[in-house]
């Protein structure tokens, strides 16, 4: 198999990373990006990009660690970079503040990010309503320049990126060797993923320059991240929502939360609103799959089902898939080479 | 009661409101004039970046370490107050960084947070070793001194553009007490060899990517002669120019070559950023501020001057303090004129 041929089907952080990952481990493979929305229109898009961990319940933490740590290193050498304005990526430091002491004094990822220490009683005072808190520094990928960046990387390499809405991963079995299926929210009708649910998120986007700091409710539920040149505030958490239209009861709660962690946002301007569906799972699905009808087989390699998390583990799912796609080469080569004999 | 301050820089203003507030319930005849040859967009202050962080070293001059604590502690109180954003008032944290461990500064339990960089951090930053993080506060001076003026206007204080020449001219007006806050220029009003010039160039930026500050410090060099980057809520400043004894307000070409090579050195992404301004200015540098009060006999009257000047490069750091301390030295001169115990009597 001279070149072998590679399909991503998805173009947000976790389609467009991985194949990039595809381009640097197999060079030889030809890689090609289908998804039917592209940036600005992505889930990722909405999303702020803060490197700060989501749990998974199933997901072994060493492995969710692993897959922070890889994606933080690779994002803090962008950072100190002549690119990282470019591709979005920015240090911000900031707080997680807790009305009540959280369960876990240290989370798993306290060593990665820089600097973490729990806050003295003088910063406290900046939040009344809150008893505990933890300062860290962390990295902020902004979408869209970060797509952007990874599509110009991506275009760099020879890959090819098409509009087309994939309805079913079998479609692809003529054309392509290997099917990376990085559909995000897409995945549950693209491959019927019961486990996958969305939870909703709407955000606000607003024009707030002097805000140079991260505040997050240790809840999740309420957050302010200062991006480039809009700051996000978040938020909600809806369950099994499929609703992208905002609601502007939301945006007042939401404002109305935010302002009361940070007051001087009541001065904020221009303010957007926008939704996003988590594509959420109990763990982040990283997997090898051969579909096949009749004798003709075509590999999969899943990684979707990243939820709240994207953006904090993208290049180390990106990594791991990328590993997987090289496996099922290897064994296409193998058996391509038996078929010979 | 007429108060006249000369200069309308942060000193200037600021000394100007703190007595306004203190004392005009306490002196209905308080009349509060303000004179100044510049005024907000074109004073030193506005030229500043507005980072409140003293020097290094105070020298033992803890007075001074004092007027930044009150300084830092007023403004802290502000924070999220609803004039915050008007006043050009926000926390910003950052990195001081060193090619050799140092000792604590006086400050590091003012700021918010002070703490030993990690070494992860430090990778940050090839060629320094050590450093500081904290959380400190920005008071823009764009902001802050028209925030300053609305307030004096309406508690109708009159602003005059004019140069003064000398303290005599405002006394022979009939003026009661002068407050000098004449900074760089005090010098012209009474020969001050202690007071001179420390040079200041920096370029604007377009870098919104910044979110912290960034001063790198050269033992051997000096204070400012190390390149800074410095995020305000509009523009990025970059910086690192302190020329002492150099009058020129001109920007030179070798110092913006030497700013812009050394930040993008210690930034590479800077490379990338848009420049949309620069200035000069000077930091009226004196080894220790002056806050006096100076009695001046002419004739048989006894005129009184409160000098607030050579606050160098921490002006905003230290100002409020200053404008107390002014405040005080004010009501020491009502004090003995009899001002204050007793109705407004017949004026000197």
């Amino acid at each position: 198999m001279a070149s072998p041929k590679v399909a991503v089907v998805g173009a947000g952080v976790i389609g467009l990373s991985t194949a990039l990952c595809i381009t640097e481990t197999c060079p030889s493979c030809s890689v090609t990006v289908l998804s039917d929305q592209f940036s600005p229109n992505t889930t990722s898009d909405v999303a702020a990009g803060m490197l700060i961990p989501h749990t998974y319940p199933d997901t072994p933490i060493h492995r969710q660690k692993q897959w922070f740590k890889e994606t933080f290193t690779y994002l803090f050498a962008i950072s100190n970079s002549a690119e990282a304005s470019e591709a979005g990526i920015h240090l911000v430091s900031g707080w997680q503040v807790f009305k009540s002491a959280p369960k876990e004094e240290l989370p798993f990822w306290s060593d990665i990010v820089l600097g973490f220490r729990p806050m003295s009683e003088a910063e406290l005072q900046k939040f009344p309503q809150h008893q505990f808190g933890q300062a860290f520094t962390t990295l902020k990928c902004d979408c869209p320049p970060y797509l952007l960046w990874l599509e110009k990387r991506l275009k760099a390499t020879g890959t090819q990126m098409y509009t087309r809405k994939v309805a079913d991963l079998w479609e692809l079995h003529s054309e392509y060797d290997v099917v990376v299926n990085c559909a995000g929210m897409g995945a549950h009708q693209l491959v019927g993923d019961k486990q996958l649910f969305p939870v909703r998120g709407q955000v606000l986007k607003v024009h707030a320059p002097w805000v140079k700091h991260f505040i997050r409710d240790g809840d999740g539920l309420t957050y302010i991240y200062p991006g480039i040149h809009r700051v996000t505030l978040g938020g909600t958490r809806e369950k099994g929502s499929w609703s992208l239209s905002p609601d502007p009861g939301t945006t007042r709660d939401i404002f109305d939360r935010c302002c009361s962690l940070e007051p001087s946002l009541r001065g904020a301007q221009d303010i957007e609103v926008k939704v996003g569906l988590r594509p959420s799972r109990q763990c982040v699905r990283v997997q090898r799959e051969v579909l096949s009808q009749g004798a003709v087989k075509l590999p999969v390699v899943h990684n979707y089902g990243h939820g709240a998390g994207g953006f904090s583990v993208h290049r180390g799912t990106a990594n791991e898939a990328a590993h997987l796609v090289g496996e099922c080469i290897s064994a296409l080569q193998g058996s391509s080479s038996r078929a010979k004999l | 009661m007429r108060v006249a301050v000369i200069g309308a820089g942060v000193i200037g203003l600021s000394s100007a409101l703190c007595i306004h507030e203190q004392f005009h319930g306490l002196v209905p005849s308080l009349e509060l004039e303000v004179y100044a040859d510049h005024f907000t967009p074109h004073t030193t202050s506005d030229g500043a970046a507005g980072l409140w962080q003293p020097y290094l070293s105070d020298h033992g001059n803890l007075q001074e370490t004092l007027w930044n604590k009150e300084t830092f502690d007023y403004l802290l109180g502000h924070l999220h107050s609803p004039a915050a954003e008007e006043m050009g008032l926000f926390l910003i944290s950052g990195y001081n960084l060193f090619t050799e461990p140092v000792p604590d500064p006086s400050w590091k339990n003012i700021v918010l947070g002070f703490r030993n960089l990690t070494p992860k951090e430090l990778e940050l930053f090839p060629g320094y070793s050590y450093g500081w993080f904290n959380t400190a506060l920005m008071l823009e001076g764009r902001s802050y001194l028209p925030w300053l003026t609305n307030r004096l206007t309406q508690r109708g204080v009159k602003f005059f553009h004019k140069k003064v020449e000398s303290f005599q001219e405002l006394f022979s007006q009939g003026v009661d007490v002068v407050l000098n806050c004449s900074g760089m220029r005090a010098g012209d009003l009474q020969p001050d060899p202690e007071l001179q010039p420390g040079r200041g160039q920096i370029i604007k930026v377009l870098a919104p990517w910044v979110k912290h500050f960034i001063i790198t410090h050269d033992l051997k060099s000096g204070i400012y002669k190390s390149p800074y980057i410095i995020p305000g809520s509009e523009f990025t400043v970059l910086g690192g120019i302190y020329q002492h004894g150099n009058w020129s307000e001109e920007n030179s070409a070798k110092d913006h070559k030497s700013i812009w090579d050394s930040c993008c050195r210690l930034l590479p992404a800077l490379q990338k950023a848009k420049i949309v301004g620069e200035w000069s200015g000077l930091r009226p540098a004196r080894p220790s501020v002056r806050l006096e009060r100076e009695s001046i006999r002419l004739g048989n009257l006894q005129a009184e001057v409160i000098h607030n000047y050579g606050h160098g490069g921490f002006g905003i750091t230290i100002h409020w303090g200053c404008a107390m301390a002014a405040a005080r030295l004010f009501g020491n001169i009502l004090q003995e004129k009899k001002q204050l115990a007793s109705p407004p009597g017949p004026r000197l």
